[in-house]
């Protein structure tokens, strides 16, 4: 099988303008389909290693950022399209990578129901999978992407996947987003950080996107299992710590992290009581990116 | 006045001085302390007045004073109705206001 880094240039914006191309992202094949340049573009910077799906693969999510009538092109608006359909307005063109990223995510967000799934960045180290749920500006994606930068492998930015009565996480690795000044504190933690086009002015302000499948086997799709539960806060103004929290409270507030606790109803507390029960949890609060990353390699020791 | 859990939920009890329960009925969860997780356990069985209920936990409070917990039972109560997780127990629409005979 071959990585989408073989393709050329101006065969991958062929493909992305005509049938699509089709990509082993986690479990899944996305198919992206697009005709604007700054996707055909960051798809070659961000996701060069990832494997192209075979011919004849079944296509979970199809999904595109395309300029199609003539209103769009004028005004420089761009449409995201869900089995060619438009579940959403259209977007500035120049946000147009923020929006496909955006969109993939909502693909496993809304679709996928056989996990429990938290909203939470996952990581790895020594096979040891850690769940770093968060709200939007909690800061747990600047703490990943420094991990993934700091040789911890990335499972995802955005969902912790575990299949119910399990530990297991299934990995989704993908590009890990940044905004606003995690840009420049990821920038200057490792200048070799490999980043996406930029999307300015967006409901998150300016976003970019990591390359974050840096670590041996990033692409392998078995399942890892849960250690630990990190609910990590970026806070400038108070002290660093890193503290244990109760099971029992971890469990509500992952709940509340979760897409879907509610819609699996009983089985959904089953799962989160069996995942809850055997990962220790803590807060993680931070400012100092070296001093968190330092913090993460105690706790797997 | 009896009380009454409409269905029996679940519980996730690690003796941490919170107990998390899932109420089957709403498909809520919530953080109750040990103290109402009891009084969830207690009316899961069966229908129970207040003073029915202030016998079962007398043993499992430090409180001798016997209208402080009292009080706290009526508090509890109050805010797991609010919650939906306990009801008046209820008989062919007459609200059942004592113990059977």
């Amino acid at each position: 099988m071959s990585l989408l880094r073989e393709l050329p240039m101006s065969a991958l914006t062929e493909r992305l303008a005509s049938g699509g191309v089709d990509l082993l992202i986690g479990p899944y094949v996305y198919r992206i389909r697009s005709n604007v340049a700054a996707i055909g573009q960051g798809l070659a910077r961000l996701y060069a290693d990832f494997t192209l799906a075979p011919n004849g693969s079944f296509v979970d999510f199809d999904v595109g950022l395309r300029q199609d009538t003539i209103a769009q092109k004028l005004r420089g608006q761009a449409q995201f399209l869900f089995d060619q359909q438009s579940p959403f307005d259209t977007v500035p063109v120049q946000q147009a990578y923020a929006f496909l990223e955006w969109g993939m995510n909502w693909c496993v967000s809304l679709h996928v129901n056989e996990y429990l799934k938290l909203h939470a960045a996952v990581v790895a180290r020594k096979g040891a999978g850690i769940i770093m749920p968060g709200i939007p500006g909690a800061g747990k994606s600047t703490l990943c992407a420094a991990l993934g930068l700091s040789g911890w492998r990335v499972l995802s930015d955005e969902h912790a996947l575990i299949t119910p009565g399990t530990i297991d996480l299934t990995p989704l690795s993908r590009p890990v987003s940044l905004k606003n000044e995690s840009i420049q504190a990821i920038q200057a933690f490792d200048s070799g950080v490999i980043l996406g086009p930029e999307s300015r002015n967006t409901h998150k302000g300016t976003v970019a996107h990591m390359k974050a499948d840096m670590a041996p086997h990033s692409h392998d799709i078995n399942t890892v299992p849960a250690a630990l539960m990190v609910f990590p806060r970026y806070s400038r103004d108070e002290p660093q710590e890193l503290y244990h929290r109760y099971r029992s409270a971890s469990f509500v507030l992952a709940a509340y992290h979760s897409f879907n606790y509610s819609v699996l109803g009983e089985d959904g507390f089953d799962a989160m009581q069996h995942l809850v029960s055997q990962v220790e949890c803590f807060d993680l609060v931070y400012h100092d990116l070296d001093w968190a990353v330092a913090k993460m390699e105690e706790l797997v020791g | 006045m009896r009380w009454r859990v409409s269905t029996a939920g679940k519980f996730y009890d690690e003796n941490e001085g919170s107990v998390v329960y899932f109420d089957p009925a709403s498909g809520d969860t919530h953080l109750l302390t040990d103290f109402a997780a009891q009084i969830v356990r207690e009316l899961s069985g069966a229908a129970k007045t207040s003073r029915e209920l202030e016998d079962s936990l007398a043993d499992m409070t430090d409180t001798a004073d016997q209208a402080q917990l009292r009080e706290a039972i009526a508090t509890v109560i109050g805010e797991l109705v609010e919650l939906g997780v306990v009801h008046l127990a209820v008989h062919d629409g007459q609200v059942v206001d004592s113990a059977p005979a």
